[in-house]
């Protein structure tokens, strides 16, 4: 596979696991700049855990301490109730006590990796090459029942010098050489290979389009003015280097190679259309040095870095396959290596599918091949002449500054094929509403509505007074008012089609939404928020969630910029602007850009204490919103003020959605872009949020509840159902092919009965390790997965505590 | 219930049956079985009011041509190999 250079080479191999994005000034007090250039990377974890630095300053001391902490058992587990993410007190984690910087923990990695190069003869050149590889992988926790990821799902709130800082990244293991180690046992594994979804999902496109892979390497998109295709801006930028690779591992960390030539020969094996066969094998040994694993739970995958030694071993006995043996895992490795044409990127990205064997002793050939496994590889590893260079310079001072900048490649490439979620959820940015009674009001005036509809529009009592006062009318509605969409199917595309035709039809069967100019469907995006219906009481704004009416809480959001510590009102600012008794239905998202909250609202259903207007068709109460008629006369106050959203001292800036007819679809989605994983709809400055779908809103009134005529449209890999994830049963008495390991999972069926769906439900390994350890912090055994019918696999998406139940097989709950 | 549903929605494109269907198994399923993308909504929400939705039909077409360069490659393939 990877040609050795007759030079030494570091190569090092960064695993990608689960990441997502990070907010890297939110350590910027971490202040690494002054560490001697000699510094290891036992200082820098001293530094960033504030704990008492081990004797001496090896790898092994530090592997002693990993030893002591192996020590722990199961029931030094963080509790459930103590490990919510991003609370503070899931400090008893102990993988959460090494907090880091990923890019200064790369950093810091490269230079030891140096210093440990020079030490063993880096600098001259001779048959041992050196590699630095980074890989994408899972770090798997030494506790619990099930093997699960060492941390649960999503940026982590720690303290550090005395404030709670939001961390993405954790020390989880750090070892040196094996003289070094002492035969200490590491305090976690790390399990390569990422899923075959986000294997294809990440890297498949290759060059023919746009796609992580291509922005990992930062190319520019096609240049209209050469009328340039996407492929070939690609193919402009990038090498692609496809090879094939067999190679056999033994016990005693030799290898034995042959790669895979392109061949005519009739005899030769056949892979994706070309002919092949073995070239001449060539054995090495290949020693791991260093390695530092490095936890991202807000991402997919986590990341090992490794620095390797790769010896040429002359042995003329193993140039031929046939006259192998004592092997114990036989790998074929594909591989498409990616790097830039410029060589302005000093890594190199390789994707790799691995097929594995056992060599188990005495098994037929049957059962050998019953022991196949297929696992999906990436990789990046710099190149050899960086490898070279920066084990080379003599210069520390220099050798530092190109470990910086080399590690700030590293971490950008990783940014975009396993990016970090470095956004707190929107809940981290409410609060409980403080007020009984304006909570109390905004739920009656839930409530007044509800009744107003169900009175066939006919009987308005409203429990917001038009001066602020409550009515006496203040009863809650017996759920949740706000309207709620049904499945798009097939069958609605004629129907949306048709609605904006002239063909009146559609009305003659009572749908409503068919015929006429005035008919038809609106579309907007479908906003990935939390959905509020937001109230004006006269002497507050709150925010009614779809379970208030049963909670009697609600919500507001939480001050903030140079208003954090008063006590105003946070939405004082428009709560005297709007009429007392006016409610709109939104969903409140974060900005992505911006990483503040922002409320989109798409509905409005009263303008005033005084003026329901949810019985008139959406397309009326759409102009009520563009024009604010909730605002009071006389008032030249615009409460979209796109300049709110910027001002870091507005709690929460009032945005409207935007709606377009069904024809100009094409074009609102064109705003939908990609960023590091996520769907974001980005529009001007004020539109930077996430967003999951479609929705087709009927010109018709408003329906508190499900409406049957308002459709959504979710993209495919976001929908998902809720799993139970049911205790294991004993594996005797059953079946030999029963796996006592398998997550066995069921939904509801009729009268409460369990639908067991393991059979058809199996998560990926490294899902499950996700599930599990996001299972044992909630507590939770409701699971949301998902299925992708590209590669037949599914996968976990969240724990569902907020559900006591999962989804039923067939009627909606 | 559960085959009275099953029935209706095999019956007719019932809208209430479908809408029954929301947020559960069966009709997650039903939205994976129908595998309905983005490209091919973008297209047919296109299409101008009161002209011909033809996506079926230019699809199938496609992927005729699709196979028969894949047919060419092939072939192409095994006549540079000998």
């Amino acid at each position: 596979m990877r040609r050795k250079d007759p030079k030494s080479r570091i190569k090092i191999t960064i695993m990608l696991l689960h990441m997502m994005p990070i907010a890297s000034s939110s350590l910027m007090s971490l202040d690494l700049t002054k560490q001697s250039p000699s510094l290891d990377i036992i200082t820098y974890i001293n530094t960033m855990s504030s704990q008492k630095r081990p004797a001496g300053n090896s790898f092994g001391s530090l592997l002693a301490k990993s030893a002591k902490e192996a020590k722990r058992t199961a029931e030094d587990r963080p509790s459930s109730s103590a490990t919510n993410s991003g609370n503070a007190s899931n400090t008893n984690n102990p993988f959460l006590s090494r907090p880091t910087q990923p890019e200064e923990a790369i950093k810091l990695f490269l230079i030891q990796s140096r210093s440990m190069a020079r030490r063993k003869g880096g600098t001259a050149a001779g048959p041992t090459n050196f590699e630095i590889e980074a890989r994408l992988g899972t770090i798997l926790s030494p506790y619990g029942q099930h093997d699960m990821r060492a941390l649960s799902s999503g940026p982590k709130l720690v303290p550090i010098k005395g404030m709670n800082r939001v961390v993405h990244a954790f020390v989880c293991n750090v070892s040196g050489d094996s003289t070094a180690a002492g035969g200490a046992a590491p305090t976690t594994n790390f399990e390569g290979g990422i899923t075959r979804s986000n294997y294809l999902k990440w890297t498949n496109s290759g060059l023919s389009e746009v796609s992580p892979l291509s922005l990992a390497f930062s190319c520019r998109g096609p240049s209209p003015n050469r009328n340039e295709s996407e492929s070939a801006a690609l193919r402009s930028q990038l090498n692609e280097v496809e090879t094939v690779e067999t190679v056999f591992a033994y016990p005693d960390k030799t290898r034995v190679a042959f790669p895979h030539h392109s061949s005519t020969s009739s005899s030769a094996a056949s892979m994706n259309g070309q002919q092949h066969h073995l070239g001449r094998g060539h054995k090495e040994r290949k020693e791991k040095v260093s390695t530092i694993d490095i936890a991202l739970p807000a991402a997919p995958y986590d990341l090992r870095l490794t620095l390797a030694t790769e010896t040429p071993m002359k042995d003329d006995s193993v140039t031929t396959i046939q006259h192998l043996a004592g092997w114990n895992k036989k790998r074929i490795k594909r591989r498409r290596s990616y790097s830039r044409t410029d060589k302005s990127f000093a890594w190199r990205i390789d994707v790799t599918e691995v097929t594995s064997t056992d060599n188990i002793a005495g098994a037929s050939q049957q059962n050998q091949r019953q022991s196949e496994s297929v696992g999906y590889e990436i990789e990046m590893e710099l190149s050899t002449q960086m490898t070279q260079k920066l084990i080379q310079t003599t210069d520390d001072g220099a050798a530092r500054k190109l470990a910086e900048t080399l590690s700030q490649q590293l971490w950008y490439m990783l940014q975009q094929l396993n990016p970090t979620h470095d956004v707190l959820e929107v809940d981290e940015f409410l609060s409980e509403h403080p007020s009984q009674e304006d909570t109390k009001l905004a739920i009656g005036q839930c409530g007044s509505l509800r009744r107003f509809m169900e009175s066939g529009c006919q009987s308005w009592r409203t429990a917001i007074g038009t001066d602020g006062s409550n009515t006496g009318e203040c009863k809650p509605p017996r759920n949740f008012i706000g309207s709620m969409p049904v499945n798009f199917s097939r069958h609605n595309i004629e129907e949306v089609q048709r609605s904006d035709g002239d063909d009146g039809s559609e009305n003659t069967n009572g749908k409503r939404g068919g015929g006429g100019s005035s008919a038809g469907y609106y579309l907007s995006e479908k906003t990935d928020g939390v959905r509020y219906l937001l109230v004006f009481t006269g002497k507050t704004a709150v925010l009614v969630d779809r379970a208030s009416h049963e909670t009697k809480k609600a919500f507001q959001p939480k001050l903030r910029g140079n208003k954090v510590n008063s006590e105003e009102d946070p939405l004082h600012d428009i709560v005297s602007l709007v009429k007392p008794g006016a409610v709109l239905d939104g969903e409140v998202v974060v900005h992505r850009k911006l990483r503040r909250p922002i409320f989109i609202v798409f509905d409005v259903l009263a303008n005033s204490a005084a003026e329901p207007i949810l019985h008139l068709p959406f397309e009326q109460r759409l102009r009520h919103l563009k024009a604010a008629s909730f605002v009071k006369s006389g008032s030249s106050v615009d409460l979209f003020d796109p300049a709110a959203v910027s001002n870091p001292n507005v709690a929460l800036p009032l945005v409207r959605k935007n709606f377009v007819k069904r024809v100009d679809l094409d074009q609102l989605l064109s705003y939908v872009v990609e960023e590091r994983g996520m769907r974001i709809y980005r529009y001007g400055e004020t539109h930077h949020h996430l967003t999951d779908g479609i929705i087709f809103q009927p010109n018709a009134p408003y329906i508190c509840g499900t409406d049957v005529n308002l459709l959504k449209w979710k993209y495919l890999d976001t929908v998902t159902i809720d799993v139970e994830i049911l205790p294991q049963v004993p594996s005797y008495g059953r079946n030999q092919n029963y796996d006592s390991n398998v997550m066995r999972v069921g939904v509801m069926g009729d009268e409460g009965t369990v639908v067991d769906m393991t059979r058809y439900v199996r998560l990926p390994a490294t899902e499950r390790h996700r599930l599990e350890a996001d299972r044992a912090e909630s507590g939770s055994k409701i699971a949301e997965v998902g299925f992708d019918p590209e590669t037949g696999e599914w996968y976990y998406r969240t724990m569902r505590p907020d559900k006591v139940a999962p989804n039923h097989i067939v009627s909606s709950l | 219930m559960t085959i009275a549903l099953i029935v209706a929605l095999l019956d007719s494109n019932s809208h209430t049956a479908y809408s029954l269907l929301q947020s559960t198994v069966l009709g997650t399923l039903l939205e994976l079985a129908e595998n309905l993308s983005t490209e091919e909504l973008r297209y047919r929400m296109s299409v101008p009011s009161g002209k011909t939705d033809s996506y079926t039909k230019e699809v199938r077409s496609m992927q005729k041509q699709l196979l028969e360069h894949q047919r060419r490659r092939n072939k192409a393939a095994a006549q540079g190999g000998k």
